[in-house]
């Protein structure tokens, strides 16, 4: 099983470099790095890990097809492995369709999901062209994303729930290929986890994820009414709350997520190869915090040794 | 002893990892003030990738745009590359910006209506995304709603706009750190004045502007190929405005023959047409002492500093050892 982490997306640059020092001497296998709506450009972060680690591999992503043009990803990515060796994956995903607005990127769901796939093709191609075999992955949560990422080198599942972790395994599983890899990128908070809505980073994390989840989803889960509210309250607030929060309520919140202490993660992570994942990321609030990162160190070094 | 300026190196997105990372590498130990790197629209090196690479490989030589088309790139992610190559200069980025050639423009099929109000509101709207200013701003490239960059703090990136036309030129007195120019003599002359007059004018000292050329520079001492130099001239002139040519006294027609070829094939054919009047006003080139003759000729018109390069070809490395030296030599000469 690899492990994950990613940075958080409003460190500066001497904090996201100190925390991937830490994750490479502690070896975590990858560091990844956000881009948009992250406020550095991660391609360019990612430089600056690769001149300060040694060991790890550095993850750009979750990149937007939207917002670059595949000739630009094909080329920092081809930039980032002349320079500094064979070392970068990426991630590519459609990204927030909120968040995209506010920068003049607009278009239906249905659009970014039929242009990122299509971006994957031409990025795929164009890496390939290049002579580079950094892998492509495609972050994922609705069933079309997750079929999609049969043509990427790997996917990353935007869930935490074990039984919805496996549904979406489900929908690929017998037609993966050798060497592709079954990820999970979850919101993760390693520690004391008593009441998951009293912990605002998580919680909002989760939230967030909860809101996006797609409809079809939803109802599959019978999620849909749950969620229903939170979602109202998105669109008229534009960003999320305590009231998003609260009416989700800890339990919907809790699928969202992985919160819990390092015990309850080991645990969590056996489940996870049982079930066939070979990765996992572990996303904000994880990575916000130095201490974050160090949890993660010392719940690796001990994982798999009883 | 010659009008004081400063001498760096301009590289592209198109050169090879090896060329640019020697560079960078040298740059601080050769003396240069500053390596510019201008992007080649969708080819060869990332430009904020071998920005950053750049920076990370040299410690104290500025390192700019030079230049980064606003028409092509969200002006969001201008702003946030802008953020993360301050942070890594630690002071020593500098963000070079302009519309984009007329051929790059054309080829990508990229459309600007206005292009002087374009840049003016862009270098409008990094400045307040900068300051930490959150903005509802628009033009014909850009849509920015209820967007800022969550900075604590302001942070302040100077801006050097790589620009031909009057109208531009203006625009670059009253509102940027610098100017990067590139043109024949009799242009740079009228193009600096023009300058210092709108910075004047707009209550600035002329001296709050820096005055960067970039002319392509062909050390032909040192095994450059002369078909080398005659390809990226017949680029420059058809990049070119009228407005600039008409103060020339070369041949129009041949310059019309240039441009229309390189428009039609490749500046590859349009080389077959620069003769060694064009290539000597259009370009820097021939002996070091020559070479820098004519550095110091155009900083007697008040730039600031001069760009060596490209093209790269010949024995570049040591071609550019011998330029600095002689640069050198000349500012501790009695």
């Amino acid at each position: 099983m690899r492990w994950g982490v990613a940075l958080n997306v409003r460190d500066d640059m001497s904090e996201s470099l100190r925390k991937a020092e830490i994750a490479d001497r502690g070896g975590i296998d990858n560091v990844w790095v956000t881009d948009f709506p992250a406020i550095r450009y991660a391609p360019v972060v990612a430089a600056a890990i690769a001149e300060r680690t040694k060991s790890c591999r550095i993850g750009v992503g979750l990149v937007s097809p939207l917002l670059y043009p595949s000739t630009q990803i094909v080329q920092f990515m081809s930039t980032l492995v002349d320079s500094y060796g064979a070392r970068f994956d990426l991630l590519l995903g459609p990204g927030d369709k909120l968040v995209l607005a506010s920068i003049g990127v607009s278009c239906s769901s249905k659009l970014m999901v039929d242009k990122t796939t299509h971006a994957l093709d031409e990025i795929k191609q164009g890496l390939s062209e290049a002579g580079h075999t950094c892998s492509v992955l495609l972050g994922a949560q609705g069933p079309k994303m997750i079929k999609a990422s049969l043509k990427a080198d790997g996917v990353l599942l935007n869930y935490a729930d074990l039984e919805m972790a496996e549904w979406a395994l489900n929908q690929i599983k017998n037609e993966v290929r050798a060497g592709f890899q079954l990820g999970l990128f979850p919101p993760t908070y390693v520690g004391d986890c008593q009441d998951i809505i009293t912990n605002q980073s998580i919680s909002y994390s989760a939230a967030m994820v909860a809101i996006g989840l797609s409809r079809v989803v939803s109802n599959s889960f019978g999620l849909l009414d749950r969620i229903q509210a939170a979602r109202i309250l998105m669109k008229e607030h534009g960003q999320i709350n305590m009231d998003m929060v609260n009416s989700l309520g800890s339990e919907i919140l809790q699928r969202f997520a992985f919160c819990g202490t390092s015990e309850q993660l080991r645990n969590y992570m056996k489940t996870l190869e049982k079930i066939g994942f070979t990765s996992i990321v572990f996303g904000p609030p994880q990575g916000i915090r130095k201490r974050g990162v160090e949890i993660l160190v010392k719940a690796k070094s001990t994982y798999g040794m009883d | 002893m010659s009008e004081s300026y400063e001498v760096s190196i301009g590289i592209t997105t198109h050169m090879s990892v090896n060329a640019t990372g020697w560079i960078a590498q040298n740059s601080d130990s050769l003396g240069a003030r500053s390596i510019w790197i201008g992007e080649d629209i969708a080819l060869g090196q990332e430009i904020f990738v071998l920005t950053a690479a750049t920076l990370l490989q040299s410690k104290k030589v500025r390192v700019g745009t030079g230049i980064i088309p606003v028409t092509v790139h969200n002006i969001a992610t201008l702003a946030r590359a802008g953020v993360t190559l301050d942070e890594i200069g630690a002071g020593r980025f500098a963000f070079g910006l302009g519309i984009g050639g007329i051929q790059d423009l054309e080829k990508y099929g990229i459309h600007i209506k206005r292009p002087v109000t374009e840049l003016r509101k862009s270098v409008k709207t990094l400045r307040r995304l900068w300051a930490g200013e959150t903005l509802d701003s628009s033009s014909e490239k850009f849509s920015l709603h209820d967007f800022n960059l969550g900075q604590p703090s302001p942070i302040n990136i100077p801006i050097f706009l790589g620009v031909r036309g009057p109208k531009m030129l203006k625009l670059t007195g009253k509102v940027a750190d610098g100017v990067i120019l590139s043109g024949p003599f009799d242009y740079l002359r009228y193009a600096i004045k023009l300058v210092d007059d709108a910075a004047e004018e707009a209550g600035r000292s002329k001296n709050d502007v820096e005055k960067v050329v970039w002319v392509p520079t062909i050390p032909t001492f040192k095994g450059i190929q002369e078909k080398v130099a005659r390809r990226v001239v017949a680029l420059v002139i058809a990049d070119t405005p009228d407005a600039v040519l008409d103060m020339l006294t070369v041949d129009r027609e041949k310059v019309n023959q240039i441009r229309e070829t390189v428009a039609a094939s490749s500046p590859k054919e349009g080389a077959e047409f620069v003769d060694d009047e064009l290539l000597d006003v259009f370009s820097i080139s021939g002996t070091k002492e020559h070479m820098v003759d004519r550095f110091e000729e155009v900083a007697s018109i008040g730039a600031t500093e001069v760009v060596i390069g490209p093209p790269f070809s010949g024995d570049w490395r040591k071609a550019l050892v011998e330029i600095f030296a002689e640069v050198d030599s000349r500012r501790v000469a009695p």
